[in-house]
């Protein structure tokens, strides 16, 4: 490794005069034990393995420069930062140290102020795509100062030196380790304002086809950064646009890059359970027609609402195994029901905090409990729907026969214990139609029986165990003839259903439950 | 009876001799559009010579329709006259309705129906034959397959498994579709004055030459 450069001190002076120190031995040398010393250390080492003069070189040119920023102080102050402020032309400033400090400080106050609770961490980094042009022009930048000779070809990346110096800064400061499996992540955002309207319009003026949208499917749809390109097209662009004509356009430029944002993610958390519904007015997700709503509650929001605050989460989404219609209450077991919790401060509550909240659930109303409630594994999530449509569900249905029943009727319904695994064929009712494809599927009632009649014998109640998806009202009246064969083939009358009550899904949930 | 267990309390309470509505009734709102192809239009005056090729729409609160023939249809009123023996899809030359496919949540790929687009041919015993004509307009699910294995379903349960067809309106029609059709008031009070004139069911039937 060459840590000797011949030459003489007005190179030294104007590299200085360019370049911030770290990005003057970036354009060297590949070797990370320099590239992560500070500032200082990088010149003394320069000086110790050089010429002593260097620092002296740098000194005065630091000298110079602070002269001149005293002076327009006393001239007009606001035009401090503006003009006279040093700026690497290499990293527009991110690998100084002021800035690294500002950074890793208000990474440190953001996390803090929002609250979470987290023991490792991951940062991601978005930065200003004005670095790939600026490395491009400083690397010729170089050659033409120091000769083709001295200079590396392939410098570090700006982003890969910015990673390594974060790192220990930011773990610092949260006094966590950083681990590239931790779920808490940190998304920070630097942005070069002034390049995007002085360099990013010139570079569109000069190479308008780097600009133009892919032949995507949707190619409106897809995630744009900040200033509405992607790297991909600044680098076809700079590809395309010689040295001259981009060190040109980035010459005007005086200010360094700006924490534009910090954003704060925790990955989503589950939490399953099982829960009853009591009510035949109660819809199990909100129930909006034509942008109103048809009821207050559902049971969604009776379970998502509280669980939702306990892990203090953005948001939530409600998935089921199964579904049911708004006047069917659901008994027994009660039905597996999972609930993902988005971006949640408080990820790990303890199961006895859980217990506290199912509690609180049951309280809020008579409608609906819960049961079993845990957080659940996001792969023992997959549990929750490969049972929707094999699994066996059973139901009690109250029916009643339009027309008094005959003798032949009455004894053709006592008849119905004798059937097992019959098949059926349901085209889609008409009731759900409007969202599902038409198709005939087949599906299979494993078992149906009597459990009882009113005195006049018009009423009857059934219990049936089917395959999962049965659309069992349909198969009680036929649906204009559209499931057969129905309840009312069966039983040769015309049948009706008043009430449904679903007993069991026989899905096992959460895991290990019961 | 194997199993004569009654029914809890509970259950006995609810079951009162309070009337039941129908599944027609509980989910379906329905319409007529009389006097097809050419329908008469509300609020106009009435039409001078009725064919009573009616139709009735079942619209579901999900706005999918239903097209049945009405119950002032030759083929209901005088079922003695014109019993049904088959049913063609092929309602023109290069119009199957037989080859209708849907395809998918959306539907693609039916027909497209407007009000005086016909669904079906009904031959009857005595050599007459009866257009169905749709009525509204949408696109076709489909025509109720189990009439052509048994076309007696047609005068036997007109409202029920006897339907034509399944319809779905283009939904942002698909609240105005009952706006075009006639109330049950309405066509009550048009059969009414229509009553009082000379019915010619020829219109209806077009007798093959």
């Amino acid at each position: 490794m060459q840590f000797c450069f011949e030459m003489d001190q007005e190179t030294w002076k104007k590299a200085f005069a360019t370049f911030c120190p770290r990005c003057v031995v970036r354009l060297f040398c590949h070797d990370w034990k320099v590239l992560k010393m500070s500032e200082k250390d990088i010149v003394n080492f320069l000086a110790e393995n050089n010429d002593e003069q260097i620092e002296t070189s740098f000194l005065e040119i630091e000298q110079r420069r602070s002269l001149q920023v005293t002076e327009l102080q006393n001239g007009n102050g606001d035009e401090m930062n503006a003009t006279t402020d040093f700026l690497c032309i290499s990293c527009l400033g991110i690998l100084m140290t002021p800035f690294l400090e500002d950074c890793s400080q208000k990474v440190a106050e953001t996390v803090a102020n929002d609250n979470y609770t987290f023991n490792r961490f991951q940062c991601f980094y978005f930065l200003p795509h004005q670095l790939f042009v600026s490395d491009k022009v400083s690397q010729d930048t170089a050659k033409q100062l120091f000769g083709a000779n001295a200079v590396e070809n392939e410098a570090h990346d700006v982003k890969e030196i910015f990673k390594i110096l974060m790192e220990p800064l930011v773990t610092a400061k949260l006094k966590v380790p950083r681990s590239i499996d931790a779920n808490f992540e940190i998304a920070i955002n630097i942005s070069h304002r002034e390049a995007e309207k002085k360099v990013l319009p010139v570079m569109k003026s000069k190479s308008p086809r780097s600009f133009t949208h892919g032949k995507g499917k949707h190619p409106a749809k897809r995630l744009k950064p900040l200033d509405g390109v992607s790297i991909a097209q600044v680098k076809h662009a700079i590809s395309k646009i010689s040295v001259e004509e981009l060190r040109e356009m980035s010459s005007s430029l005086s200010q360094p890059c700006k924490v534009e944002a910090i954003q704060l993610n925790h990955s989503s958390v589950y939490v399953g359970g099982r829960y009853n519904k009591y009510s035949r007015t109660l819809p199990q997700t909100p129930w909006i027609i034509d942008g109103k709503r048809k009821l207050e509650n559902s049971v969604q929001e009776f379970l998502g609402g509280p669980i939702k605050d306990a892990f203090r989460a953005d948001g939530y989404n409600f998935s089921s195994s199964g579904r049911e219609d708004v006047d069917v209450r659901m008994l027994g077991t009660g039905r597996p029901y999972l609930i993902e919790l988005i971006n949640p401060r408080f990820p790990s509550v303890p199961q006895a905090k859980i217990l506290e909240i199912e509690k609180k659930i049951n309280e809020q109303t008579s409608d609906i409990s819960s049961s079993g409630l845990q957080i659940v594994s996001k792969t023992d999530c997959k549990r929750l729907k490969e049972g929707e449509e094999e699994k066996t569900k059973s139901y009690y249905a109250l029916c009643r026969f339009i027309h008094p029943p005959r003798q032949t009727q009455l004894e053709k319904l006592g008849q119905l214990k004798d059937l097992t695994d019959v098949e059926i064929k349901q085209t889609t009712p008409v009731r759900v139609l409007h969202r599902r494809p038409l198709a005939v599927r087949i599906r299979t009632i494993h078992k149906i029986s009597l459990r009882g009649f009113d005195d006049n014998k018009q009423f009857f109640k059934l219990e049936l165990s089917t395959q999962a998806g049965t659309y069992i009202k349909e198969f009680v009246h036929s649906d204009f003839g559209r499931t057969s064969p129905s309840l009312r083939d069966f039983v040769d009358a015309d049948v009706d259903i008043i009430e449904l009550d679903v007993q069991s899904v026989d899905v096992v949930w959460p895991p290990g439950f019961k | 009876m194997a199993d004569d267990t009654s029914l809890c309390s509970e259950e006995n309470q609810k079951i009162t001799t309070e009337y039941y509505p129908s599944v027609v009734e509980r989910y379906f709102t329905s319409g007529y559009q009389v006097n097809l192809p050419k329908c008469w239009k509300k609020g106009t005056d009435e039409p001078s010579e009725a064919n009573f090729n009616d139709v009735r729409i079942l619209r579901h609160s999900n706005k999918i329709c239903i097209v049945t023939i009405a119950p002032s249809h030759p083929l209901i009123k005088q079922a003695e006259t014109y019993k049904v023996t088959g049913i063609s899809l092929k309602v023109t030359e290069k119009l199957d309705r037989s080859q209708n496919q849907v395809h998918g949540k959306r539907k693609r790929g039916a027909h497209w129906l407007n009000p005086s687009s016909p669904l079906c041919i009904i031959s009857c015993e005595d050599g007459s034959r009866h257009t169905v004509y749709c009525g509204i307009r949408g696109s076709l699910i489909e025509i109720n397959p189990r009439l052509l294995n048994d076309p007696s379903l047609l005068q036997k349960s007109y409202e029920t498994n006897g339907y034509i067809a399944i319809v779905m309106p283009k939904l942002i029609e698909g609240n105005q579709i009952m706006d075009s059709l006639l109330n049950e008031e309405e066509y009550q009070s048009y059969l009414r004055s229509c009553s009082k004139q000379t019915i010619n069911f020829g219109i209806a039937a077009d007798i093959p030459s």
